[in-house]
């Protein structure tokens, strides 16, 4: 569904990324992990036209994306989620869960709302939700869009343990459905029982593994990762 | 190609808020330049300048486009598939549009 080659990334001089790579295939949870700074937000940002890109190809469903730029990728399904907040602060949330709902037609928005346990805050405006509470609420701002991938930076950064669980089901649910999900984080618990994919990020470059258990096994990336 | 340029494929909420700031930030920006001729004995305040049509559609677009950052906007119509600078053409080729109405209204008022 969306893949990423030969990704370079530069900031000023410095060169984070110079030969990345990533798939996120429909009906997995693709995880990408590597240490702080590696360049992993970089590199979603890049893929999805969100972020500065010096060289690589992006192919979204089939079409090749150069560059990417987020709103076309978007018109054709992608949904990229930010470590920021995506909503406005001063309009109330479930008038704006409603209107994107609307626009792209979807239906059950409340029981998006109601699955991520923030139907009690319909009324309210996102500028005094929590933190966790302002990330379930863009989730379902996703899931209002209705898209066939997801691209999320961080999702469970600062959630407490069962909301992560609550928000991984959710996810887990959107790929059953057919759907990609792509995903960063350092919650190991949590996103090790959800990757189906595993992208680890290091010096510039990517390994891929199918198999997540093969991932946790390879010592370089449990020294460089994992820190044992 | 119309994707990138017309409010009409944002969600109606967001196409509202745009709307309402971009007209209320031309409307400030008129009394503004109307309380300064008036203070500043310029002459008529109502005597339109058409060679600042253009700076004012530009000053429109750039105040609400920061407006528009304070809601997040930003970062959320582009991935609602709106590009935000070509809204904020969008907006500046509006402004632009009713500064020529406001211009031809006040003429047809004033002769």
């Amino acid at each position: 569904m969306l893949e990423a080659d030969s990704i370079g990334v530069r900031y000023g001089g410095r060169q984070v990324l110079s030969a990345a790579s990533l798939r996120a295939r429909p009906g997995q949870i693709t995880l990408l992990v590597g240490r702080n700074g590696v360049g992993k937000s970089s590199l979603l940002r890049a893929c999805v036209g969100a972020g500065p890109l010096l060289h690589g190809i992006v192919r979204f469903q089939g079409t090749t994306h150069y560059p990417p730029r987020l709103p076309r990728l978007a018109r054709e399904g992608l949904f990229w989620l930010p470590d920021e907040s995506i909503l406005d602060p001063f309009l109330p949330l479930g008038r704006q869960l409603k209107a994107v709902a609307e626009h792209f037609g979807t239906t059950d928005v409340e029981r998006v709302a109601a699955a991520l346990r923030i139907e009690t805050h319909w009324h309210t405006s996102p500028a005094s939700l929590s933190g966790g509470e302002t990330r379930r609420a863009s989730v379902a701002m996703a899931l209002a869009r209705n898209p066939r991938c997801l691209v999320v930076d961080e999702p469970f950064r600062g959630l407490s343990p069962i909301d992560a669980e609550l928000l991984g089901g959710v996810f887990r649910q959107m790929v059953d459905e057919g759907r990609a999900v792509l995903m960063t984080g350092h919650e190991m618990p949590i996103l090790r029982t959800l990757a189906d994919a595993v992208v680890w990020c290091t010096a510039g470059t990517t390994h891929q593994y199918a198999d997540p258990a093969t991932a946790w096994d390879n010592h370089e990336l449990r020294r460089d990762f994992w820190g044992s | 190609m119309l994707h990138y340029l017309s409010p009409l494929f944002i969600p109606a909420l967001y196409a509202g808020v745009v709307v309402r700031r971009a007209a209320l930030v031309w409307i400030l920006l008129h009394a503004a330049a109307i309380a300064l001729t008036l203070i500043g004995n310029l002459g008529n305040p109502f005597d339109v300048d058409v060679a600042a049509m253009v700076p004012i559609a530009l000053l429109t677009a750039a105040v609400t486009g920061i407006d528009l950052r304070r809601r997040n906007l930003h970062r959320l119509l582009p991935t609602l598939g709106i590009s935000f600078p070509g809204l904020l053409a969008t907006v500046a080729a509006g402004a632009f549009l009713l500064e020529i109405l406001y211009a031809v209204a006040l003429r047809s008022v004033l002769s």
